[in-house]
């Protein structure tokens, strides 16, 4: 009887250092480990055995793409892999032309994903100032107002870290045109 | 003040303009970089990423349209204003050849 094994990975962070992570896969891929899916609560990937693959990875990001989105992508070599909110991975032979031509449409998308973030940062923050207005001025229980702060910090966390890695590529793109 | 595009402005950047080319016939969305591929005998590559949004944005321009068929798959032809504004950008490029020949048979 043959056993799937599954490697889990932690991520460099995709809106910081994708092409970290991309080199990971195709390190991974040689190695017959293969991406599967994501891991530790977003915070890794995982990967199932199989025949190693001489592959390189690529992403794009788009916001609910129609068919003819993966229709492109497979006339030109790339095949989907896993799709996570907007962010969409593919792997492709060694020597594929990139996903993306130049650094425009590239940083488009990551104006996009800058925008969308800008928003959510902004409920987090007021959701997170309305958990300290409440704490400030109603007397609750020291262990119930640490819990509501800490649910309260979480949302911060997970939309400005985002933003603030959107952001900074955005502008890294934007100095090399 | 944010910066207009050339989707606005009607100056378009090189993919904009080979999308624009290639669908002077009416062509699927893929077809369009293997057109360009062989025109440009594969100096013109297009990522599908690059494709896909500069269709969505020459189409949102009203620079290309779809086609109403029974095909699954998308197919765009130009706008009389999207043959305008590549018959513009056409002649803004050759301007500036002229001009690039001018100054190099100076030097």
């Amino acid at each position: 009887m043959s056993t799937t094994s599954t490697t889990k990975t932690m991520s460099a962070g995709l809106a910081f250092e994708p092409e970290k992570d991309l080199a990971m896969f195709a390190e991974h891929a040689a190695r017959g480990k293969h991406l599967a899916g994501s891991a530790y609560l977003g915070h890794g990937w995982s990967f199932v055995d199989g025949e190693p693959e001489d592959v390189v990875f690529d992403l794009a990001q788009q916001h609910a793409p129609d068919a003819d989105y993966l229709e492109y992508f497979g006339a030109a070599g790339w095949t989907h892999v896993l799709t996570m909110g907007d962010t969409h991975i593919f792997k492709a032979a060694p020597g594929t032309p990139p996903v993306h031509t130049g650094t425009e449409t590239r940083r488009e998308e990551l104006l996009r994903e800058r925008n969308r973030f800008v928003l959510f940062s902004l409920v987090a923050l007021v959701l997170f100032a309305g958990a300290g207005l409440g704490i400030r001025y109603v007397d609750w229980n020291v262990w119930l107002e640490m819990a509501l702060l800490f649910i309260a910090l979480l949302p911060v966390v997970y939309t400005v870290l985002p933003l603030s890695g959107f952001w900074y590529r955005s502008v890294t793109l934007s100095r090399r045109r | 003040m944010a910066r207009r595009s050339g989707f606005d402005t009607g100056e378009l950047a090189d993919a904009a303009m080979h999308v624009l080319l290639a669908l002077v016939r009416p062509r699927h969305g893929y077809a369009v970089t293997q057109f360009l591929e062989e025109q440009s005998e594969g100096t013109i590559v297009m990522g599908p990423a690059s494709l896909y949004t500069t269709l969505k944005k020459l189409s949102a321009a009203g620079f290309i349209e779809e086609l109403e068929g029974e095909d699954s798959r998308r197919t765009y032809q130009l706008t009389p204003a999207g043959r305008d504004v590549l018959g513009r950008n056409i002649e803004r490029r050759r301007s500036l050849l002229a001009m690039a020949d001018r100054i190099m048979e100076d030097t």
